[in-house]
């Protein structure tokens, strides 16, 4: 490959043209001071700090923006270029607000860090700042733009990492700033409230809003954030046992990069919640705080006891994919191998998870790995009745950042989301008319492609799927109007389609033939199982796929493997040395009515809310009230641990250690950053007292030996495990 | 057959125009009165240049030069000069200094020192008529380079005349045009920079109002050479009149085949829109400009890469401002060796300048490169006004520098003007005369280009903003020891660090005027005085009794009663009263108050 040979600092250094002066620098230990770069956005030149010197001609120039040239000779820190710095950081101290003692930004405020290094305490110029008014109104951001430093990194994150477009420079020279349109407070623009901005601000000028605490984290934990299935990379600032603040980690290989969601950044109200802090006993009909021992010595003796009396069918197990793989994988094993029922089931990703089978079914597996960034880098996304920017923001900036780099959007949807804007067409089908919109465009593409060819080929002829379409019906079913379809049509037409859907394109009839026909769509436009195209299902909870992954479901094993496949039962038989009925468990809706007739007897809930899940609440409530036992393992107390004869507390997702399967099927690890409150305890560790308590004769005493275990019985993580680096130590 | 004998050029230049309809209309009904309608034409023509003067009117063919013409004189002109055939010679024009009466035009000394080639059509043709322009050899230079040349043949061509760029920064257009046409692509852009932004400079303003087909045709030859086929005018939006000359000048463009698709049947494509600014000064540095156009924020970004590879919406951009590309066609009719015939060394062919301030003679010339500032100033601006001294010269507005007395006598030549620690510029030259305070002077362009800055870079929008604050506080009285050190500090940190070109000679007028007139900001600073009684807060308001003429005028000026004087007394004024509003200072004429 070309290399570009040049001096810095007199080392020799090579590297690929079209690297910037800084970027080489970086790379060989050499630093110079930024206040307006990132990696994540395009340099910009504007702070003027990164000044370097080329020996040869005397030219400065800043390194930031400046590309390599062969035969440069580069100084970092010449007297002229350490004169210039001082000068600038004298004159942007001499602009800001005298308040570093009082500023959230503390020690971590880069302006004063590379002030200090500059030796700058004095600017002796007359001190001009240049006062805004605090503007704090909203939830979220604080903005006090007179220790704005003009980086224009927020512009530039709102403009190319998550497109939103709210900020934008106002006014000119010194008294320019970013603003809204019209100066209005942020919540009267179109800001989202992600956050990126408040995470990359070098100075004080934007900090997330906090009631609880000011200041500067004692320490910086990473952590995986829970609140979508995106799984964004997140860094948790501590301050005693609490979260001060998050935000993105910043990790150039993480989902998110710089990029984080309202819910991930200011997740104040689930912080500030009421906490279950101590396992709690049924007694004399009102619940009491009891001890970790007695509490699962009744568990297990109950639950033990009732299958005892009436068969292991009259046991059920209700998980949530909001587990980590490792809650899961021991949640359903405790079911299957100690309880010897299939009467395991995660209701809340129920339809997610038929999209991912059928995909599985139809795909061999093949599109189980989805990269966000081939919906950034590919050809043509076809959006089906989703909402990125709802359900998984950060998945919705990759959108966004594609349709800017030219990728074409098609999107058929009931209303308009944000992503409309985004769209080369937008279709705005009736509800469930899913099926019919996808045979119009393939119809519509199939056409073309054997008229183009002169005639079919084999492969073509026997995709009938799309052959004979009646394409005025499928206008009057979607409700759209054949120019838009064939826009639409046109847009997809000869590119390599991604598809990104919803979990709610099942909740249609024929929702399983939908799926069918998406992937036909994507046979047919050579887009199916390729590397830069992906088949996308949106993820609501954290671990959709992880619980799938894990077999937390009533007909299906560790591994995405079916019950009723013989061969794989016959694996698992041998892996756990049991005997696994091939019947298929009860799923969730099931196991109310079972318990409703009096034949369900115990119920054990991990994380799970059934009156939120399941239709009907005031059903839901009779039927557990009909239970002879009722065990919740949860965080927050609420109606169903009212109702429980045994809470467990167990531990949010920054309290415990274990691995999140995201949506693009990516296996991302994380430790505690805090400890449980209180006598609560991680969510394995409860798992692990009870397998014990429940006759297992191996302890699962770390979490690290559930994730052996996994990594042995179950293949795809013992190679993604490895692919995904840390997972696996 | 026309019957047409005589034609009168009414200047309908912006300056001029503030009277000339009134004029034009008076004439209109004279002419009609006298029955001269048919043998007389009226044409409104782009300005003249001598705005001074305005409204001001040429008669041909004789060459009969009229000034500062009111609608009352009108019928006195049609009826004398017209139809009698004797001039008025109360509208003559009269030498400042002789007080001698020129009839013609050509004698006068404001166009006899001049040499048009860009402004060659000015006051001679109706710019809202492309017959006219075609008539003097319009649109032949297109002809040519587009039938007869090939694209290397026209680069070759502009750069054997030396033409460089007129906007201020001298890069060879030539070598400009070639690398773009080396670039790269199918689809580059040919842009006009119109956006004139400096205090004091109108060249390209009137150069459009005037003549804005050579603009057009510089640009179709200039397409031709980097095989463009879209250009783009960016105008300022408060040149109203040249727009809409512009505006006119394309549609007739269009309909003549000149522009559009398959120009005069060669099979070239060109066409050319208007693009307005928003009013943004920086807006005329080229990435700033190219931005402004993609409908962004007008912000300079880095270059590399430069706009010949990557300009308007990242394809290979030239950009040139009106005066360069006005000189185009002629250079292309008469050959790079005509055009380079006259000049210096390193600076071939004409400028135009703005002439104004402190000058009797406020208007634009275009001189042959070569000539010496003096003659601009003394004999074509006709010297100083008021008997007063010559101080300096602003040439390049406020990123340009000041050029002393002793510095007169340079030739205006790119690098000799650089020597001096000025620039050529785009053509401004404020003339100031002894009354003028340089440090005050500094502080007006500082102020100037503080606004401006657009806020991207750190040096620029703090640095300039704080060499106002120290420039202001000197003003004030406040300065102090160390100031003048740090105005040199701060300087040097934001021309050689700041991102772009406006930023980059941004403290110019710092440095200029500290390189000539130190001792005016040392009096300011160490003595708290102004030497040339200018900046309020440093005078005293009182009167030197030996200075005195004792004639009054303060007093009966005052409006705030606060002189008191008596005949043959000399004035006083009393402090408690004063308002410090410096009626006493413009009043006297012997510089008595200090």
């Amino acid at each position: 490959m070309e290399t570009i040979a040049l001096i810095i600092d007199n080392k020799k250094i090579s590297c690929p043209p079209g690297t910037s002066i800084l970027e080489a620098a970086q790379q060989n230990g050499i630093k110079i001071p930024t206040l307006c770069y990132h990696p994540d956005l395009k340099p910009f030149g504007a702070c003027r700090l990164c000044l370097v010197e080329d020996e040869n001609t005397g030219r400065l120039m800043a390194s930031c923006v400046t590309p390599v040239a062969p035969n440069m000779s580069i100084r970092t820190d010449s007297p002229d270029i350490k004169r210039h710095r001082r000068n600038i950081v004298r004159l942007m101290m001499a602009e800001h607000p005298e308040s570093c003692i009082v500023c959230n930004k503390g020690n971590r405020c880069q302006l004063r860090a590379i002030a200090a290094q500059l030796g700058i305490g004095e600017t002796k110029l007359y001190s001009m700042p240049n006062y805004k008014p605090l503007e704090q109104a909203n939830e979220f951001i604080v903005r006090d733009l007179s220790k704005c430093i003009l980086c224009g990194k927020c512009i530039r994150a709102d403009h190319e990492l998550v497109v939103v477009g709210a900020i934008d420079y106002n006014h000119r020279g010194f008294i320019s700033r970013p603003a809204t349109v019209h100066e209005q407070p942020l919540e009267k623009s179109n800001c989202i409230f992600c956050g990126t901005c408040v995470s990359l601000c070098p100075t004080g000028a934007l900090s997330p809003k906090t009631e609880y605490y000011v200041g500067t984290p004692e320490r910086e934990s990473r952590s995986v954030c829970g609140f979508c299935g995106v799984g964004c990379s997140v860094t948790m600032g501590v301050v005693g046992d609490q979260i001060a603040e998050v935000s993105p980690s910043h990790v150039r290989t993480s989902v998110n990069g710089s990029t984080l969601c309202v819910r991930g950044h200011f997740p104040h109200e689930f912080l500030k919640a009421e906490r279950l802090t101590q396992p709690l006993l049924r007694k004399d009909g009102e619940p009491a705080p009891a001890s970790w021992e007695e509490s699962l010595e009744i568990v297990s003796t109950r639950i033990l006891d009732i299958r005892k009396q009436y068969g292991p069918q009259s046991v059920a197990f209700i998980g949530s994919s909001e587990c980590n793989n490792e809650e899961a994988y021991l949640f359903q094993k405790i079911a299957r191998v100690l309880v010897e029922t299939n009467n395991v089931d995660n209701p809340r990703a129920a339809y997610t998870q038929a999209v991912l089978r059928r995909i599985d079914e139809k795909t061999n597996g093949r599109c189980r790995k989805n990269p966000l960034a081939r919906l950034e880098n590919g050809d043509a996304v076809f959006i089906l009745n989703a909402d990125p920017g709802e359900m998984n923001t950060v998945a919705s900036f990759y959108l966004k950042r594609g349709s800017r780099k030219g990728v074409s959007l098609v999107m058929a949807n009931p209303v308009r989301t944000e992503l409309t804007a985004f769209s080369s067409a937008f279709l705005e089908i009736r509800p469930q008319s899913e099926f019919e919109l996808i045979k119009g465009i393939g119809a519509l593409l199939y056409e073309e492609q054997a008229t183009e060819n002169g005639c079919a080929s084999p492969e073509m002829q026997q995709r009938s799927l799309f052959s004979d379409t009646d394409l005025d019906k499928v206008c009057q079913a979607a409700g759209v109007n054949m120019d838009s379809l064939k826009q639409a049509a046109n847009v997809l037409r000869g590119k390599k389609v991604s598809v990104v859907t919803g979990d709610e394109i099942m909740l249609a009839e024929n929702g399983a033939e939908t799926v069918n026909a998406l992937l036909e769509l994507m046979a047919m436009t050579q887009s199916l199982g390729k590397e830069d195209t992906g088949f996308y299902v949106l993820a609501k909870a954290c671990n959709e796929t992880g619980a799938y992954d894990m077999g937390l479901l009533p007909d299906a094993l560790p591994g995405r493997q079916l019950l009723s496949d013989d061969s794989a039962r016959k694996h698992w038989e041998d892996t756990w040395k049991v005997r696994l009925s091939p019947d298929q468990g009860l799923s969730a809706v099931r196991m109310i009515e079972e318990a409703e007739k009096g034949n369900l007897k115990a119920l054990y809930i991990l994380r799970e809310n059934p009156f939120e899940i399941l239709p009907d609440p005031d059903r839901v409530r009779k039927a557990l009230e009909n239970l002879d036992f009722m065990v919740v393992q949860d965080i927050f107390p609420g109606e169903l641990t009212e109702m429980a004869d045994v809470v467990l507390p167990g531990a949010a997702f920054f309290e415990k250690g274990g691995s999140f399967t995201n949506m693009e099927g990516r296996i991302q690890v994380f430790e505690p950053v805090v400890s449980p409150p209180g006598e609560a305890r991680q969510d394995w560790e409860i798992l692990g007292h009870l397998t014990a308590k429940l006759g297992h004769s191996e302890p699962y005493d770390s979490v690290e030996k559930i994730k052996q275990e996994i990594a042995r019985v179950i293949p795809m993580y013992s190679e993604d495990g490895r692919t995904y680096g840390d997972w696996i130590r | 057959m026309s019957k047409i004998r005589t034609q009168l050029m009414l200047c309908g230049g912006t300056g001029c125009s503030a009277t000339s309809p009134a004029v034009r209309e008076v004439f209109e009904k004279e002419l009609e009165r006298q029955g001269l309608s048919e043998e007389v034409q009226i044409v409104e023509t782009g300005c003249n240049g001598f705005c001074t003067l305005g409204p001001v009117m040429l008669v041909q063919p004789e060459g009969i030069f009229y000034q500062k013409i009111k609608p009352k004189d009108v019928p006195e002109i049609v009826e004398e000069h017209l139809l009698k055939g004797r001039p008025v010679e109360k509208l003559f024009y009269v030498e400042p200094a002789s007080e001698e009466t020129i009839p013609t035009m050509n004698e006068i000394p404001f166009f006899s020192h001049q040499m048009l080639r860009v402004m060659r059509n000015k006051g001679l043709i109706d710019p809202e008529v492309i017959d006219d322009y075609i008539a003097r050899d319009g649109y032949f230079g297109a002809a040519k380079a587009l039938q007869e040349m090939t694209p290397g043949q026209i680069i070759e061509e502009m750069k054997i005349s030396g033409l460089r760029g007129r906007g201020g920064a001298g890069f060879p257009t030539g070598l400009k045009w070639e690398f773009a046409s080396k670039s790269p692509g199918d689809i580059k852009y040919v842009l006009c920079n119109a956006d004139e932004g400096d205090p004091g400079a109108f060249m390209d303003r009137s150069i459009l109002e005037a003549d804005p087909h050579a603009v057009l045709e510089g640009m179709i030859i200039a397409a031709r050479a980097i095989n463009s086929h879209k250009g783009y005018i960016y105008a300022r939006t408060e040149y109203p009149l040249a727009i809409r000359r512009l505006t006119i000048a394309i549609q007739q463009a269009r309909e003549y085949g000149l522009l559009g698709e398959d120009i005069l049947g060669t099979g070239f494509d060109f066409d050319i829109e208007i693009y307005e600014g928003a009013g943004a000064f920086v807006c005329g540095e080229e990435t700033a400009l190219m931005r402004s156009i993609e409908g962004k924020r007008g912000m300079p970004r880095p270059r590399p890469p430069f706009p010949a590879q990557k300009g308007l919406w990242e394809k290979p951009t030239i950009l040139n401002n009106v005066e360069t590309l006005a000189n185009v066609p002629q250079i292309i009719l008469n050959g790079g060796e005509w055009y380079s015939g006259v000049g210096t060394e390193t600076s071939k062919g004409t400028k135009v300048f703005a002439l104004s301030g402190d000058v009797n003679n406020i208007g634009l010339v275009e001189v042959p490169m070569g000539i010496s500032l003096r003659t601009i100033v003394f004999d074509i601006g006709g010297g100083i006004p008021n008997k007063k001294e010559f101080k300096a010269v602003q040439l390049g507005g406020p990123s340009g520098g000041c050029v002393p007395e002793q510095h007169l006598d340079i030739p205006v030549d790119y690098e000799e003007i650089a020597k001096v620690g000025a620039i050529m510029g785009s053509g401004g030259m404020i003339v100031m005369d002894e009354n003028t305070c340089m440090v005050d002077m500094a502080r007006f362009f500082m102020d100037f280009i503080q606004d401006e800055s657009c806020g991207k870079c750190t040096p620029c929008r703090e640095g300039t903003r704080r060499l106002l604050e120290i420039l202001n506080r000197i003003c004030e009285g406040k300065g102090k020891p160390g100031d003048i050190e740090d105005l040199e500090e701060l300087s040097s940190v934001i021309k050689e660090s700041a991102l772009c070109g406006l930023g980059q000679t941004g403290p110019n007028p710092v440095l200029s005027t500290l390189r000539y007139f130190r001792d005016e900001y040392e009096a300011h600073i160490y003595e708290k005085r102004c030497p040339a009684k200018r900046c309020v807060a440093l005078l005293k308001f009182e009167i030197d009794p030996d200075l005195c003429s004792k004639c009054g005028a303060c007093f009966r000026h005052c409006p705030a009663e606060a002189i008191t004087w008596k005949k043959k007394d000399v004035a006083v004024i009393q402090k408690d009263k004063c308002i410090k509003c410096m009626t006493c200072f413009e009043k006297c004429k012997f510089g008595a108050i200090f």
